[in-house]
């Protein structure tokens, strides 16, 4: 029998609180929010990517998930209404656990008409501040700002570096780690600092 | 739906069926058979009590075309069992009655256990009765007000 977390205690003020949140990490791109948990989540989530989730989606969206974990699609499912849909290339939302093997080249990026339509990937990472350092610059940055979450992929920053360059289009990304969550909007260029 | 509410073939009563009694149910013929079950089970919130409007539709004649009949009023919820946390019940009822939407839910919850014959034969046999007995009423009105109307057959020439 497959088990359905709880949500928000309240979810109004749940909600309200972690959007708050959300909305800070992607205006200063490479600062760490802590974001309020949810009272349940599904396993093998971090607390705060459910807070996202159940924050950012709605009816209207369609999700794509790399897992297809009962639970978790259930938790969607029962706390959002959202559509989950097989393909990536639909998803105006994808939930992603391994970074590794996610299909980043097949996301919605929007189009000239409406760069809006394009994908946001919510990322579970295990921690924000143990991956390889990286500066950020951009919008929302006076100078530069560092950052490093764990990114099991070698090749995320260089496909970052293609997405940077469709500005105005491209996917955003969210990193969530345990309580917090790190955002990276799509007008951010990163530099990998020399090792 | 004349037929009479048979507790022998209450197993065959399906879940849509009795969330529709539940959902249809006055509120205090709800409150007041709940009380028959006795202490009621322990039981968390999944989704607390929310207020909200859907839109009804219907086919004109029951075939035609689809329309919006009009928006109602319905509170749902969502509760799991402490004694068994794998069974929700939900409740999606009419009107803005929190306490029933809990009542409800709990009934839902309780269906799907081994209490199922006792909350069938207690709750919903009563509150589909009564439901019977409400359209009846309403047909016996509609039908002693019948105008029916003929012309006659005008002889020309």
């Amino acid at each position: 029998m497959v088990s359905l977390a709880t949500g928000f205690d309240e979810p109004v003020f749940g909600t309200q609180l972690a959007f708050r949140s959300i909305m800070e990490a992607i205006s200063f791109p490479g600062r760490i929010l802590e974001i309020v948990r949810p009272q349940g989540h599904p396993k093998g989530w971090p607390s705060s990517l459910a807070s996202g989730c159940l924050t950012l989606l709605d009816s209207d969206v369609t999700v794509w998930l790399d897992h297809e974990d009962p639970d978790a699609l259930n938790y969607l499912k029962f706390h959002t209404g959202c559509r989950i849909s097989p393909r990536p290339e639909d998803a105006d939302f994808a939930i992603i656990l391994d970074v590794a093997s996610a299909p980043l080249h097949q996301f919605k990026i929007g189009t000239d008409q409406y760069p809006d339509r394009s994908a946001t990937l919510l990322i579970a990472c295990e921690s924000l501040t143990a991956g390889a350092p990286i500066d950020v610059s951009g919008p929302g940055i006076k100078s530069t700002n560092r950052m490093a979450p764990n990114i099991r992929n070698n090749q995320f920053w260089g496909i970052w570096a293609d997405n940077n360059s469709l500005y105005p289009l491209g996917f955003d990304v969210f990193f969530f780690a345990d309580n917090a969550v790190l955002a990276l909007p799509r007008g951010v260029s990163a530099q990998p600092l020399e090792v | 739906m004349d037929e009479q509410f048979d507790p022998d073939q209450s197993a065959n009563v399906s879940r849509a069926e009795w969330m529709g009694v539940l959902a249809r149910a006055s509120t205090t013929s709800l409150a007041e058979l709940i009380k028959s079950l006795g202490e009621l089970p322990e039981f968390n919130w999944l989704r607390q009590p929310e207020v909200g409007a859907v839109m009804t539709r219907g086919r004109a004649g029951g075939t035609g075309q689809v329309f919006s009949v009009g928006e109602m009023s319905v509170t749902r919820c969502a509760v799991t069992l402490t004694s068994s946390p794998d069974i929700v019940g939900h409740a999606y009822v009419q009107g803005r009655d929190i306490e029933k939407a809990k009542s409800a839910a709990i009934c839902d919850a309780l269906l799907q256990t081994n209490r199922r014959e006792e909350v069938l034969r207690s709750i919903i046999a009563p509150l589909k009765d009564e439901e019977s007995a409400r359209h009846l009423k309403a047909r016996r009105k509609a039908g002693a007000t019948k105008v029916d109307f003929f012309t006659m057959v005008r002889a020309e020439s």
